[in-house]
């Protein structure tokens, strides 16, 4: 199978893990010392990033029902490496009920192949997404 | 589990998705991609819109005289340009 195809596995997984609320399926798809620079959360590098991604995502499957849907614009791979950028939307739902809120971020993030033929995200990137404009709209500067 | 498929794999398959050309699991991803993607859905309409128009003989009944006059205008540009 191609690079490119193992990726779509991969993120395949992913979203199978956030809508199962599994953390450790979740935590598969990451390299050990990886590189988490998700919109409105402190960066964290390395092995604090699995730690900290870890108790944050278990926070959030306690308290909610995800659901994602990713729609990966385009995948590039480089040898062992490779990124790929897109968008996830993510639909929460209280467990204890209460109205569900879907946030679309845009994201980008980086791939590294393990010596075992694994590809990793080794860096995730994301922010919340705008809607679509004409180019010549009136558009907020900052 | 339905495997992710990007846009651009999408962009390239959407011709043979039309067409039934494509394996039952290239299929399903697409669609299971079509489902989030407005952007890939509007391509697929796009596509099926012009893959309609072409295959209507209907949509293409041209006025009378229209074929001729089309080859005298090319032909006096193509002149006009050196290209002949």
């Amino acid at each position: 199978m191609n690079d490119v195809y193992e990726i779509n596995v991969a993120k395949a997984r992913l979203r199978e893990a956030y809508n199962a609320g599994d953390v450790d399926l979740l935590l598969t798809a990451f390299a050990d010392e990886f590189t988490d620079m998700s919109f409105g959360k402190p960066s964290f590098f390395g092995a604090d990033a699995k730690s900290v991604f870890r108790m944050r995502m278990t926070n959030l499957f306690e308290q909610h029902q995800a659901t994602l849907i990713v729609t990966i614009i385009a995948i590039r791979v480089f040898a062992n490496a490779a990124f790929d950028y897109g968008w996830h939307s993510l639909t929460l739902t209280p467990r204890e009920g209460g109205e569900s809120t879907t946030t679309r971020k845009r994201y980008f993030e980086t791939w590294q192949k393990s010596s075992s033929g694994e590809w990793k995200i080794n860096l995730y990137i994301d922010n919340v997404d705008v809607a679509p404009m004409m180019p010549d709209a009136a558009m907020p500067i900052q | 589990m339905v495997i992710e498929i990007s846009c651009e794999e999408v962009w390239r398959e959407v011709s043979n998705y039309l067409d039934g050309e494509i394996t039952p699991q290239l299929r399903a991803r697409m669609r299971e991609h079509f489902k989030g993607c407005k952007h890939c859905t509007a391509v697929l309409d796009g596509t099926r819109n012009v893959v309609q128009l072409v295959g209507d003989a209907k949509a293409f009944v041209l006025p009378a005289g229209f074929s001729d006059r089309l080859y005298q205008k090319l032909e006096r540009k193509l002149s006009k340009d050196g290209r002949l």
